[in-house]
């Protein structure tokens, strides 16, 4: 029995329930580091400009008397070939990853919720061509596509989130109409056409919130994946342009200083690290609360 | 039965190894990349070149300097028009199979890499009217026109075994030559170089063996054998230059291997300044760089000290369009230095708003000389109130919006070698009208005068009037300011200090020339 959400609304059972939720979600100790990883990269990265000791070095700057300065006090994770600071640079980071997967999941789940959410409910030809359609997408793998969406538009970041948002709502799309499948005919929904609701009311009002448990736990877990990916983007040289620095594409260029100079791919590689073990495990977290079964 | 096999092997190899015979110079070198083919009229790249310059000999060969001087040829005479080339060959030079060079060998060899429109052919294919064997040891070549830098392109012309080919040929589309013998050099040669072939596996080694017939006779300690294996990775070549497995590494590794080897007891580092030119090619045909005090404002606000001591430190700076080591360079040739107040100057003598001064710099992606170059050229240029956008991309898509001029960046950074040595190379690629579109060419200069000052030096004959046009070139060139010249890129070679002789050639992989080195423990 799936529990059923945006029913009751009395604030002291509002409480109760959040109450209930943290007690559940901090039985893994996990998911609570994720949440703190998370809520930490978040903050940072919004006020990155305040907290990083240089923020200079994440624009248009070289310094060569600077460069390839090992880990300091100064520079907690070194400095890289140019003489900017790893530290500042991978903070700065963050904020590709960050508004890779907000812009992708948030043009991508919003579409294929609503794609699946109609190809469900209206069954026939409307649902054998949507979920054809996402059949065929679907297959293409994220990379190669936003690889060869760069190759022909140009390598830019609008590119690849067009690319990626463009393969993204196909898992969302499946996703909920699965469920809307089978949640079509609950006896909430029978009831509601029977009290004469329209299609509209039934997809939005009745079956979609019972969807969004499921929904926001794969969009949770997805940002990992959107993140992970953005990594591998920018580590072949896609996305954002230099000197705007990303996690990939420090780890590429550090790459080729190893083992010499190691802080250089080292760090960048395990604050892409800790960003993606976060992502799951407070996605885990969020599976645990809402009890929802991917 | 299997294992019997291994270890019957096992024990021949250390047998060998340990063998009671005199021991044989053998010396390895590395490879970047693989070797395409080791049929000399198709060679395009170093390591093909490579197998060419040890595998066969031309009428003449480059020098240190980049001088023409003679190999097969004893010496030559050009008619005074300008047209008519004629050679006199050294006598007794040998095959391989000991069959002497003639005249007809090299007719043939030049007909053959016309035929095959393969390799350097693109050099004399609008060029070579006639090549004719006047006699036994005289071939003269007859061009459509005059082109003064014919001499050195000839070094590209690897003669080959007429005799031996014909042998060998099989069934083709050349009529009575078959297949000229195409698929026989892929698994033999038929030059008469300093080294015969004995090996070659595809993808991993080749090797060659001294050849005793060699005209030019042997010195004491010469190399007996030469193995050029592909080595990709550069921890690999550290460790394999440590156990004295590789005794040179070649010329395409990063700076930090090259310092990592110099502190390596019994390895030495040998420095060249090739012929190799860094520019970064301005877009004279597009704003705002099409306004000539732009390109001056760029030329005085970059920090050439910073790059040749910070970035690839050891080299100096360019002075305009040809290499210090290419004959036709001017000395006097003037520079621009970093100078920011000139360059405010300059930006305001263009009569452009802020605004208007926003410029994109297009450089290939994770190529990380380039990529720092980009890094400080950005900083510098904002300094002066440029503002840079920086724009990474692959090299096939250079060459792709290289093509048209609106696609053409405001500036990119190019490296560009020498087919030949001399100046006409460098200057008719890249600012004759005719040459527009390539990416040796991202300047669209398109300028009457100069135009007509390249091709006057093309059909020159006399070495002095020639100097006196390439030294204006240079001259009214740097004026116009349509590139950054920043260096020509030193090469840097590793190797064993028990290797003699090695000798750096401003000519694609003529330095590999193993009958110059010798061994001495």
């Amino acid at each position: 029995m799936r529990p059923v959400v945006g029913a009751d609304a009395a604030p002291g059972r509002q409480r109760l329930r959040l109450a209930k939720f943290w007690y559940r979600y901090s039985q893994n100790k996990a998911s609570i580091v994720g949440l703190v990883a998370v809520v930490l990269i978040i903050a940072l990265t919004v006020l990155a400009p305040y907290v990083t000791p240089y923020p200079e070095h994440a624009g248009v700057y070289v310094n060569f008397g600077e460069a390839f300065q090992p880990p300091s006090a100064a520079h907690w994770f070194g400095t890289d070939e140019v003489g900017r600071d790893i530290f500042t640079r991978t903070i700065f980071g963050y904020r590709f990853s960050l508004l890779l997967a907000v812009v992708v999941l948030g043009i991508g789940v919003p579409l294929g919720v609503l794609l699946g959410l109609v190809a469900g409910y209206y069954g026939g030809w409307v649902e054998s061509a949507i979920m054809k359609v996402t059949d065929i997408v679907l297959s293409l793998p994220a990379l190669a596509m936003a690889l060869a969406v760069s190759a022909v538009l140009g390598s830019d970041l609008g590119h690849s989130m067009l690319a990626l948002a463009a393969i993204w709502w196909t898992w969302h799309a499946r996703l909920v109409h699965g469920m809307v499948r089978s949640l079509k005919n609950e006896e909430y929904v029978e009831a509601a056409k029977v009290m004469g609701a329209g299609d509209a009311h039934i997809m939005f009002r009745e079956i979609l919130p019972n969807c969004i448990p499921a929904i926001l736990v794969k969009t949770a877990l997805d940002a990992a994946f959107v993140t992970e990916l953005g990594a591998g983007l920018s580590f072949l040289g896609l996305g954002v342009r230099p000197p705007t620095p990303a996690l990939g594409t420090m780890v590429a260029t550090g790459a080729g200083y190893l083992p010499a100079h190691w802080w250089m791919a080292v760090f960048p590689s395990l604050a892409i690290l800790l960003l993606i073990f976060g992502l799951n495990w407070f996605a885990d977290g969020l599976r645990d609360v809402l009890d929802v079964d991917l | 039965m299997k294992r019997f096999a291994f270890l019957t092997a096992a024990l021949l190899l250390l047998f060998a190894l340990s063998g009671a015979a005199p021991a044989k110079n053998v010396v390895t070198m590395s490879l970047n990349q693989e070797i395409g083919t080791i049929d000399p009229a198709k060679v395009t790249d170093w390591t093909e070149a490579m197998v060419m310059v040890n595998l066969y000999d031309s009428l003449v060969t480059p020098d240190a300097k980049g001088e023409i001087q003679g190999l097969i040829a004893k010496s030559w005479t050009v008619s005074p028009d300008g047209k008519v080339y004629t050679f006199h060959l050294n006598k007794g030079v040998k095959f391989h199979d000991g069959r002497e060079v003639t005249a007809e060998d090299v007719v043939f060899s030049m007909e053959r890499v016309l035929a095959l429109k393969s390799g350097y052919s693109w050099l004399w294919a609008d060029l070579v009217a006639e090549t004719k064997a006047v006699d036994k040891y005289t071939v003269t070549f007859r061009l459509n026109k005059p082109f003064a830098p014919f001499l050195s392109t000839l070094p590209w012309l690897a003669v080959v075994n007429k005799a031996a080919i014909l042998e060998h040929k099989k069934p083709g589309n050349f009529g009575q030559y078959g297949d000229y013998g195409q698929d026989w050099l892929l698994k033999a040669d038929a030059g008469s170089g300093a080294y015969t072939f004995k090996s070659w596996t595809r993808g991993n080694e080749i090797v060659f063996a001294k050849f005793d017939g060699y005209f030019k006779g042997w010195r004491k300690g010469a190399i007996d054998e030469v193995r050029a294996k592909e080595v990709y990775n550069d921890a690999t070549i550290i460790a394999e230059m440590k156990t004295g497995a590789l005794t040179i590494a070649d010329h395409y590794r990063a700076l930090e291997t090259y310092s990592a080897l110099a502190k390596m007891k019994g390895v030495a580092i040998k420095k060249a300044l090739s012929g190799e030119a860094f520019y970064l090619k301005i877009n004279t045909r597009k704003a705002p760089t099409d306004n000539v005090h732009v390109r001056r404002a760029i030329n005085y606000a970059f920090d050439y000290d910073a790059f040749l001591q910070q970035i690839d430190p050891g080299a100096e700076q360019a002075r305009g369009p040809i290499p210090a080591t290419i004959p036709g360079f001017d000395p006097t040739t003037p520079q621009f230095k970093r100078d920011v107040k000139k360059a405010r100057e300059e930006l305001a003598k263009s009569g452009l708003k802020p605004d208007d001064l926003t410029i994109n710099f297009c450089y290939v992606q994770g190529f990380a000389l380039e990529e720092k170059l980009a890094l400080l050229f950005q900083a510098n240029l904002a300094e002066v109130g440029l503002k840079v956008v920086l724009q990474p991309e692959t090299w096939g898509r250079i060459t792709d919006i290289a093509a048209k001029v609106e696609t053409t960046p405001h500036v990119t950074a190019v490296f560009s070698a020498a087919n030949y040595p001399d100046a006409d190379n460098y200057l008719y690629t890249a600012y004759h009208s005719d040459a527009v579109g390539t990416w040796m060419s991202m300047e669209w200069l398109k300028n009457p005068e100069i135009d007509k000052l390249i091709e006057t030096g093309r059909v020159t004959v006399d070495p002095k009037a020639r100097q006196k046009i390439y030294s204006e070139l240079q001259h009214k060139i740097v004026e116009l300011a349509p590139d950054v010249f920043i260096y020509s890129l030193p090469k840097r070679y590793a190797m064993q200090t028990w290797l003699k002789g090695f000798e750096f050639v401003p000519v694609m992989s003529f330095e590999y020339d193993f009958h110059k080195m010798w061994v001495e423990k």
